[in-house]
């Protein structure tokens, strides 16, 4: 149930943000984006109100779903004319809408942009929705408005709505003692409080943002976004993470009295300049989503050639593509790999206060004492992990057995497990260190050499079913599939007839990272485990109809930019994805 | 989470993708059964057993106890655990009435057992709520009350004095289709037989000596069901 709802969910406010009226790229609304914004998302609607072939949309149920769980919302009316009919109320749909979020110590805010079209309508507009009969405060042409739960500016040309989350939240329940008798008076007292500051906060923020720079102006970086106009879009600055950093240190009580300004200078001189961008579309047959992370300077020349590597061809000598339900697959250089995150992870050591330094010094005498080259060189830094299959193994597990007096005994019953079938192959960087390694494990009885010396075994009694560890021309194999185990399959590999076919096996090998999942073959192994006729099952069938697979690509480098592509691919290639999206919400909404 | 995040800031397209990968291994569900039984004897004492077997979701909980916090919840390994059980044994083992109070932890299984002997109903019923009221230290902790059993004039009151139902609400969908497998036992064992009884889905057995309710945890969070029985017995 808890997938539906969450489904459920995601379908609205999906829908609700697909087809607004909006085209997301109007150059003069873009502009009242404040540089201080950390994420900004963007729809180009026009473009996927004509791909979702909107008339048979309206006519889904599923719409009037929405429109029902709209009418349960705070801001109905603004939601409902936003989705419907935006020019009623005064919006410049042709300007179209932007949703951005910006934060300081104390405030999350979340902020929607509107273009106003026309002022009397959306003047009536609010009057009716917030006011209640109070006059919103007027400056010059502006008009102020706010509530405990969002604030309002609006002019002539355009409309900022905030709300968001107070991120020093303390709970006016904590305040109180519950044994106080006047224990409601007060907690009344502090909500009361407590709305008023929030309704103040707004309006100071929407005043503040009048006086700040256009993001579009500072940033260079974000105008090579806007002008991109993707179906979906999504730009964020390092400053994202810095935040939910702040909120990190607070939940760790260790890390409160970290140095923060020292902290997040040493960052900032790292990060300051890292942007995500995310451009998503919706083409014939496939959702298509192309992810650019921008490296700052120091970034970019700590990451040089840490991509370059490639896994290994030979690996493909062991995955058999007749039940493949999917793999990973990654080669990084570990030595830069490493050096990287300590360059990152220092700052956070030397700001800690007390053990800090002291750790930061045990990290460098480390450095001296160890052979840093000699780990860096163990492995080669390449890895795939594939599935082949789900297998069914029984668990005994104990239950009760009850007589007639109800006096029970302990039985042993069974149960079916589902346990992924699973091959991970990785390269041994230096052989005669992998061996001291190697020899520490057999010593340790962790490995157990089988009898005819062909490979090991992995033994735990917390494991359901045997692992195994077989070690060929310098690959190491860890697999839980015993048909790889036999002496001539290890020495040459699986026939040909059963290796991957040219295109996985260029993704896989020609790739810094790849993935691919082949998914009615995945959801035909879940299916045995669902129960028969349930809702589940219904839907696998119905994404085994629609569904071919899941691939990416990554990572390309170019300059001090990362590229990744991540594709679902589906069935039918005809027809644009984003309509078979909407006929599937349809379905699952009448589930 | 903080580092994490950081290190997302470069890693963000490896790790992602290979979490998306791992996660789709692990599919499965969660089963589990809490069996109550209170064996009186004629002069109203008695011995109260309270078994807790985790046994069919065995896997999961190793899985689970490997991992330091789910969804920002601690979770406590099998030592915590032990020292827990063994906590309310000491602690109900001091009340008055209450003796012979001992556990059974079985961490291969993940059947966890607490059982004591009891002079009368109302010794047993004060050591629940010290118990409960020592070991739980949440705000729930004033919802703690007396009287979930009384024996009186050959009357057995099996009551449930809290209020599960807010709490229950507020749980993500998750949690609660987890209650749907899991079930409770009661099972109430008299030195005479049965006259009435106050709740319809309860068995008398065939002695007509014991009865036997048996809900799901969803039933008994959602109030859909309840445990509250009052059993009359025989003069």
């Amino acid at each position: 149930m808890y997938k539906f709802e969450l489904m459920r969910k995601a379908s609205i406010l999906l829908t609700v943000l697909l087809f607004s009226y909006s085209l997301g790229y109007g150059q003069n609304l873009s502009q009242k984006i404040p540089e201080d914004a950390l994420i900004v998302f963007s729809i180009n609607a026009e473009q996927v109100r004509q791909k979702a072939d909107m008339e048979s949309l309206m006519e889904m149920e599923f719409i009037q779903q929405i429109e029902q769980e709209l009418s349960k919302s705070d801001n109905q009316a603004l939601l409902s004319a936003i989705y419907s009919d935006p020019q009623s109320i005064g919006l410049n749909a042709e300007d179209g809408y932007y949703y951005f979020m910006q934060a300081n110590d104390s405030m999350l805010y979340m902020n929607f942009l509107f273009g106003i079209s026309d002022k009397a309508h959306f003047d009536n507009f609010v009057s009716q929705t917030f006011l209640n009969g109070i006059t919103p405060t007027q400056e010059e042409k502006t008009s102020y408005f706010s509530t405990k739960t969002l604030g309002i500016r609006w002019d002539e040309q355009y409309a900022l709505f905030v709300g968001g989350v107070p991120l020093k939240k303390k709970s006016i329940y904590s305040q109180v003692d519950y044994d106080d008798p006047e224990y409601d008076q007060k907690i009344d007292a502090l909500r009361e409080e407590r709305d008023t500051w929030l309704s103040k906060q707004w309006l100071e923020h929407l005043k503040a943002s009048e006086t700040k720079k256009s993001l579009m102006k500072e940033s260079a970086n974000f105008n090579n976004f806007i002008d991109k106009a993707p179906d979906l879009g999504l730009w964020g600055n390092w400053k994202v993470f810095q935040l939910n950093l702040i909120q990190g240190l607070k939940e760790v009580r260790e890390l409160r009295n970290i140095d923060q300004v020292k902290l997040f200078e040493s960052l900032n001189a790292l990060l300051g300049g890292n942007y995500l961008h995310m451009y998503g579309n919706f083409e014939n047959g496939k959702i298509t989503l192309e992810t650019q992370q921008y490296l700052s300077e120091k970034l970019a020349k700590l990451s040089e050639g840490m991509y370059d590597k490639r896994p290994n061809p030979e690996y493909l000598k062991y995955i058999d593509k007749n039940n493949l339900i999917g793999f990973y697959s990654m080669a990084i250089d570990i030595e830069k790999l490493v050096n990287m995150t300590w360059t990152i992870y220092k700052p956070f050591l030397e700001s800690i206060p007390e053990y800090g330094p002291m750790a930061h010094s045990s990290m460098e005498i480390l450095g001296l004492l160890l052979d840093e080259q000699a780990l860096y060189n163990l492995m080669k830094g390449d890895l795939v992990l594939s599935i082949s299959a789900m297998m069914e193994v029984e668990r005994e597990y104990t239950s009760y057995e009850y007589d007639e007096d109800f006096n029970y005994t302990e039985i042993k019953k069974t149960k079916k497990e589902a346990i992924p079938e699973f091959t991970a192959l990785m390269g041994i960087g230096n052989k005669e260190n992998f061996e001291i390694i190697l020899r520490a494990l057999l010593r340790t009885k962790i490995l157990q050499p089988t009898e005819d010396g062909l490979y090991y075994e992995i033994r735990a009694k917390e494991l359901p079913i045997a692992f195994y560890l077989a070690i060929q021309d310098d690959i190491i194999l860890l697999t839980n599939n015993t048909s790889l185990l036999d002496k001539k399959v290890l020495k040459k590999g699986l026939k040909k007839k059963y290796r991957l076919e040219k295109e996985r096996a260029e993704l896989m090998t020609e790739n810094a990272q790849s993935l691919y999942l082949d998914i009615p073959r995945l959801l035909t192994n879940l299916e045995k485990i669902e129960k028969a006729n349930s809702k589940e099952l219904t839907v696998i069938n119905k994404l085994k109809e629609e569904a071919d697979n899941m691939n990416l690509v990554g990572v390309k480098v170019e300059g001090n930019k990362l590229t990744s592509n991540f594709e679902l691919v589906l069935q039918n290639d005809k027809q644009n994805s984003l309509k078979i999206l909407t006929q599937l919400m349809n379905f699952l909404f009448h589930l | 989470m903080y580092l994490s995040t950081l290190n997302s800031c470069i890693m963000y397209s490896f790790i992602s993708k290979a979490c998306f990968f791992v996660s789709i291994l692990f599919l499965c569900s969660s089963c589990f059964q809490i069996v109550e039984e209170v064996n009186l004897n004629e002069n109203g004492s008695g011995v109260y057993t309270l078994t807790l077997n985790l046994s069919e979701s065995k896997s999961k909980m190793k899985a689970l106890l490997a991992l330091d916090s789910i969804d920002g919840h601690k979770v406590p390994n099998e030592r915590s655990i032990r020292s827990e059980i063994q906590k309310a044994a000491g602690i109900l083992n001091q009340m008055q009435g209450i003796s012979n109070a001992k556990t059974q932890v079985d961490t291969e299984n993940y059947i966890f057992e607490i059982t004591c002997n009891f002079a009368n109903v109302k010794a047993l019923d004060e050591g629940i709520y010290q118990t409960l009221n020592s070991l739980i230290q949440t705000p729930q902790k004033t919802d703690i009350q007396k009287n979930h059993f009384v024996f009186q004039n050959q009357r057995f009151e099996r009551n449930f004095p809290l209020n599960p139902k807010p709490e229950f609400e507020k749980l993500p969908g998750k949690y609660k289709d987890v209650l749907k497998e899991a079930i409770f036992t009661a099972i109430y064992r008299f030195p005479k037989s049965i006259k009435s009884k106050s709740n319809q889905d309860a068995k008398v057995s065939k002695t007509g000596k014991a009865s036997m309710l048996r809900y799901s945890l969803y039933q008994i969070a959602s109030e859909q069901k309840t445990i509250q029985n009052t059993i009359i017995l025989n003069q």
